[in-house]
């Protein structure tokens, strides 16, 4: 019976781990063992050159560019595009208007194929009739309009700043579901807090000052009552011990927010490196076109 | 002493510096699809002088001319065809494992689940070289079958995770229920876990069907036969062919990404999920 019971637990991933076995996991060995051959992909002899496929790889110059390349635009993936997705992030994360219309938009370049973004760029960027270089003429700046793609000073910077505008969208949504996971009652305890250590000058919450201190405190959800409630307790008393207060729980705040952040930027990160490595294959498809020819 | 207006206009005026940034985004994020859309309405003739970003003269032939003579029609269907294939059979597969790994017991569960997990950093093309001979040996190459099922393999892993974490959150009692009156473990599976599941399986869906249809790269590998290409794959073949004829170019990366935005538009909510789902362990 027992037997019989995990047999049928195992028909349940049956299927799954076959499938991924013999086109995932097989494909991704075998490139280790193939690594070690030469072989032509057709013929039935292969022969053992053991790690001199790695070294005439190693000794290519032109390998060596690719590898730049790619870690170039990854470089600029995890600055320039990061930095982006991350001021987008934080200037949506408050009240204000139009704020799912941005959200829609940040992510409609993520969801297009890279052929749509590749070819419709390259319309806008090309060297004869796209438009950039049109309206670098039109205002007068014809001396700097040029084939953005095969100009070797700029054809990296452009790819890189392609495949940002494509990307950066990932990061938006993440970093904005970061933030979104930062309690508000702790980020404007930690201002409030800071603000009467002259962390931040008082220009957080203008309101305040005008309704009285408590009376701004009602938006407290019900299980931030203990923080909210201590905080009212705090404020009674006198200002020497509330400013002691304030160094601790500033300190502790920023370490959550600073945590919450690391751990968004972590996850992202995750995506964005597998997404570059996934950028950096124009190579491999060269290899399967080769490929095809022999 | 500031006065409650001097906080205001200083609110007011980071608020229109915020949105000044944000619309600007905006308009760079839009701005290459309404050129796209734009070129698409102009004709050879007009399209290297008009500018314009509204042409004067709408000339819709394009898209007929793409469709028909450009053969865009049939690799639509071809897209559509292998999108369903690869959703359906990803939704049955992966959810029968996320089920297994969430609620059964047996030797290697950890070490499988992990397995597929790992999968996840690892991205397909890294093996191409083997996966075309594999293909090539199991006579699966430049078929609709062997596109398919690598398809398929490269969805599981994200949609296993996906489907398991749910069912770990679901309440066993409606099971319990179920095996009381004598369902056994599929019809537990089939009848009471798969329509449980539905929000995280309309994210499946809608992930899975955008990945298929925006694929290339292994499109590039197992096809050469023109009538089985997805659009993709067809698009660029339609570069190399009609390389001068940019309208024409235009309107078939129309009709590509049109389906695409549609779909995004309706189906926002589960895509935002989807994204955010998997990226906040923490």
């Amino acid at each position: 019976m027992k037997v019989k019971d995990t047999l049928e637990n195992y028909m349940f991933i049956l299927p799954a781990v076959t499938i991924f076995a013999l086109f995932y996991i097989i494909p991704f060995i075998w490139v280790f063992q193939l690594g070690l051959y030469e072989w032509d992909g057709i013929l039935p002899t292969k022969t053992f050159v053991g790690l001199g496929n790695f070294r005439e790889i190693l000794l290519d110059k032109i390998w060596w560019g690719a590898m730049f390349n790619a870690g170039y635009i990854t470089l600029i993936a995890l600055t320039f595009q990061n930095a982006l997705a991350f001021l987008l992030a934080w200037a949506c994360d408050r009240e204000i208007r139009m704020k799912n219309f941005y959200r829609l938009v940040f992510f409609l370049p993520p969801v297009l194929s890279e052929v749509v973004v590749g070819l419709a760029w390259q319309w806008i960027l090309d060297g004869n009739y796209g438009l950039l270089n049109h309206w670098l003429t039109n205002l007068g700046l014809a001396s700097l309009a040029r084939n953005w793609l095969s100009d070797p000073a700029t054809a990296l910077n452009t790819v890189a700043i392609v495949h940002s505008w494509k990307g950066f969208g990932w990061g938006f949504l993440i970093f904005l579901a970061g933030l979104q996971t930062i309690p508000r009652t702790l980020r404007s305890r930690t201002r409030r807090r800071s603000r009467c250590l002259g962390f931040f000058p008082q220009d957080h919450y203008p309101a305040d000052g005008a309704r009285g201190g408590i009376s701004g405190y009602t938006h407290c959800p019900g299980d931030d009552a203990g923080i909210c409630f201590n905080y009212r307790y705090d404020q009674r008393r006198a200002g020497v011990s509330y400013a002691g207060a304030g160094v601790k729980d500033f300190g502790f705040y920023a370490w959550f927010i600073a945590f919450r952040l690391c751990l968004c930027a972590r996850d992202y990160l995750w995506f964005n490196v597998g997404g570059d490595i996934f950028y950096s294959i124009p190579l491999l498809q060269q290899g399967a076109e080769h490929l095809k020819k022999r | 002493m500031r006065t409650i207006a001097y906080y205001k206009s200083k609110k007011i005026v980071l608020n229109i510096i915020i949105h000044l940034f944000l619309v600007a985004v905006t308009i760079t994020c839009l701005f290459p699809l309404f050129w796209m859309i734009s070129s698409s309405l102009k004709t050879q003739q007009t399209i290297f002088k008009d500018m314009s970003l509204i042409p004067k003269e709408l000339h819709f032939e394009n898209y007929i001319l793409a469709w028909k003579e450009g053969g865009f029609g049939r690799y639509s269907l071809n897209s559509i065809f292998y999108a369903t294939a690869v959703v359906i059979g990803i939704i049955i597969i992966a959810s029968l494992a996320a089920y297994a790994f969430s609620r059964f017991k047996f030797p290697g569960r950890n070490f499988l689940f992990f397995m597929f997990m790992a999968a996840m950093m690892i991205p397909i093309p890294g093996s191409f070289v083997p996966l075309y001979v594999l293909l090539n040996k199991l006579h699966l190459r430049n078929t609709a079958l062997g596109y398919i099922l690598c398809m398929v393999s490269v969805g599981l892993s994200t949609s296993i995770f996906l489907l398991k974490t749910f069912f770990d959150k679901l309440p066993r009692e409606l099971e319990d229920a179920a095996r009381i009156d004598g369902c056994s473990k599929f019809g537990i599976w089939w009848h009471v876990a798969l329509p449980l599941a539905k929000p995280v399986l309309a994210v499946v869906v809608v992930f899975n069907a955008l990945n298929v249809w925006n694929e290339y790269v292994l499109a590039l590998v197992v096809f050469d036969n023109k009538n089985l290409m997805p659009l993709q794959r067809a698009l660029m073949m339609f570069q190399g062919e009609f390389l001068t004829d940019y309208p024409l170019l235009m309107a078939g990366l129309t009709i590509t990404a049109l389906p695409i935005i549609i779909v995004y538009l309706l189906m926002q909510k589960y895509i935002v999920k989807g994204v955010t789902s998997g990226a906040l362990f923490g």
